[in-house]
């Protein structure tokens, strides 16, 4: 696929979101189904089968494709729906699941031989031997890369595997833990990311007023504490404000920030990843549209001259202003 | 009924930054524990490993000759070549391995493999895909209820481990929290992470205990005790209750778990005995379906057995 450009490869939470980034440009869109099988099973998200239909009929006339994401863990008393999603990927003609569980790869490899099969960041896939070992049990194609490495270390992995495709994150949300084996959020709240599918859910977040401060918490456990103001992002336990000895250590885990790679998009590409992908099903049309269309000429411009490639104000802006302000960053590609 | 009168002990891996003298005269004592088996090795951060390839060898072969199953746990996360390096090293020492990552089972291959509790392991399904990989040994994922656990006690023919004691690991990264807060990163780190055998314990805004850092990997600030549920584990089938060892206090909690599994002690005679060992405090919540800093106790907990 060297030859080619890198895939572009965007998030959808319904229908006109799906067709906002086939219009803007995207090469795929990913989405879920409407249920536990989804990491972002958040309330009035997400697709039914019929739309799902509708979406990859638009899609395909386009010459665009989708991918479903199965990628939560299921638990003993509920593995038949996870099977069932597989059995959907199917017969609504996706391009490819996207799938994090090793007993649903299982079960998908074994009924489905022809379908694609790729791995989810929730598998946390980091080196050669583990991408190696999801390669030879279920004839996996491609990873979707955990957010722990640096370019150069994605490039030696390209290097050693060639025939494997990775897939990279280049903008959104930022899980500073490895996807998959975190459970702050099951401590605090009881509901696993891994098995329900949503980290911090809505229903234990509450925000208070305490005199100026805007008092910010999930479960039983204070946050953050905004002054008038300050840009707020929403919690979850690895972006909070803590204490150590009575000091406060400000965010010691991760500050609120998002992903961007417009500035590094020559160093992404040059890593040998087949594809970049946007965090974001559970964002709104207008940031599937915005962030799909400037990724798209970003992409398009390195390969027009690749010596040559810069970055527009106005690109960097309207992402900033997509995040609602949050500071952006590298992640690990640069520096660890 | 599947109840097992031969549940047994096993020592988790040292998770925090000991130093090698620290380690050494620790496995030494580790030696007449009342424990079956000993998990040796680095799972989270091989810069912070105390002990050397060439100890940790030593310290297993000295285990083994004082009648320990010996398994060397291998790291939850690789983040960079320097972990690479370590799974290849660990994998390749001449015992079983406690994989904690699909790597480690790549390179374990043929070898006499235990899925660690870092592999997602919660189904039916997955537990036999790790079956056709060669994992005899499964550690439940920390957040696994006793319902969840019964269930594959029952249908997978597999020998089970539960984190029983010791504050719980709940998320590792590329980051290095420790170097964080001191202003480094993990390529330039100052081994921070040895001034805090406990991990360093942070509160919220409200000052409440929730986590403890610990170079790369994200501790419960409490610590999970499921001496209360110890019946429970055995009634279940559950073959090995975890103790992690945990500063200064271990051979003292193993004790007690082993007198309790004998049934010298009941219950709250062994609860009397660990409550002085711990300054935060103790969870259960997740062995009851419930959020994994909760403490389930007394009247919570016979109500639930009601249920």
């Amino acid at each position: 696929m060297e030859d080619e450009k890198i895939e572009l490869c965007c998030p959808a939470g319904n229908l006109p979101s799906l067709k906002a980034a086939i219009d803007s440009g995207a090469d795929v869109v990913y989405l879920g189904f409407r249920n536990a099988t989804n990491a972002r099973n958040f309330e009035g998200l997400n697709f039914t089968n019929k739309d799902i239909g509708n979406g990859i009929e638009y899609a395909h006339k386009k010459g665009k494709k989708v991918y479903i994401a199965i990628n939560t863990f299921p638990q003993f008393h509920d593995e038949k729906v996870w099977f069932e999603s597989v059995d959907n990927v199917v017969d609504l003609g996706a391009d490819a699941a996207i799938i994090a569980n090793m007993g649903i790869l299982q079960y998908a490899a074994e009924t489905y031989p022809d379908l694609r099969l790729h791995l989810s960041v929730q598998g946390s896939s980091s080196s050669v031997e583990s991408l190696s070992f999801y390669k030879e049990h279920f004839n996996v194609k491609r990873a979707v890369l955990p957010r722990v490495l640096t370019v150069d270390e994605i490039r030696e992995i390209k290097d050693e595997m060639n025939d494997f495709e990775l897939e990279v994150f280049g903008f959104g949300g930022l899980c500073i833990n490895v996807c998959g084996r975190c459970y702050l959020s099951s401590y605090i709240t009881g509901v696993s990311c891994n098995t329900g599918g949503v980290c911090s859910p809505s229903s234990f977040v509450s925000f208070e007023n305490e005199g100026d401060e805007l008092k910010v918490s999930l479960g039983n456990v204070v946050l953050n504490k905004y002054a008038p103001g300050e840009v707020t992002s929403y919690p979850t336990s690895c972006k909070g404000r803590y204490y150590f000895n009575g000091e406060e250590l400000g965010y010691p885990i991760e500050e609120p920030s998002s992903l961007n790679v417009l500035e590094i998009m020559p160093q992404i590409i040059g890593s040998g990843a087949d594809s970049l992908k946007v965090e974001g099903r559970q964002r709104t049309r207008t940031y599937v549209s915005t962030m799909t269309g400037i990724l798209r000429e970003a992409i398009d411009r390195y390969y027009d001259d690749p010596d040559g490639y810069y970055v527009d104000d106005a690109w960097m802006e309207k992402a900033a202003h997509t995040m609602e302000g949050m500071k952006t960053t590298y992640g690990s590609y640069i520096q660890k | 009924m599947t109840a097992n009168n031969n549940t047994n002990l096993s020592l988790g891996p040292v998770l925090y930054d000991w130093s090698r003298e620290e380690l050494l005269n620790f496995y030494d004592e580790v030696a007449d524990y009342p424990v079956s088996i000993v998990y040796i090795g680095e799972v989270v951060c091989p810069k912070m490993a105390g002990l050397t390839l060439s100890d940790i060898e030593s310290v297993g072969k000295k285990l083994e000759a004082a009648g320990k199953k010996v398994y060397v746990s291998s790291l939850a996360l690789i983040a960079d070549e320097m972990d690479r390096m370590r799974i290849k090293d660990d994998t390749s020492l001449p015992f079983p391995i406690e994989c904690n990552d699909p790597a480690s089972l790549h390179l374990g291959k043929g070898k006499e493999l235990a899925a660690g509790p870092h592999i997602t392991s919660y189904n039916i399904s997955s537990v036999k895909v790790l079956k056709a990989a060669g994992v005899s040994r499964l550690v439940f994922p920390v957040e696994l209820s006793m319902d969840s656990m019964k269930v594959i006690v029952d249908e997978c023919d597999i020998e089970t481990e539960a984190f029983a004691y010791g504050n719980l690991p709940l998320a590792f990264s590329w980051r290095c929290y420790t170097s964080r807060a001191f202003g480094l990163l993990k390529s330039n780190c100052k081994h921070d992470c040895r001034k805090f055998p406990q991990g360093m314990l942070i509160e919220d805004l409200d000052r409440k205990p929730l986590f403890k850092l610990n170079g790369t990997q994200i501790l419960s600030g409490k610590c999970s005790n499921l001496i209360r549920e110890v019946d429970e584990l055995k009634n279940i089938g559950v073959h090995t209750l975890r103790i992690s060892p945990e500063y200064k206090v271990t051979k003292e909690v193993v004790n007690v778990f082993s007198k309790r599994l004998a049934g010298e002690i009941d219950a709250d005679e062994a609860m009397d005995m660990l409550t002085p060992l711990e300054k935060v405090g103790f969870c259960n919540g997740w062995s009851h379906g419930k959020a994994g800093l909760e403490f389930l106790e007394g009247e919570e907990l016979s109500g639930l057995a009601l249920e």
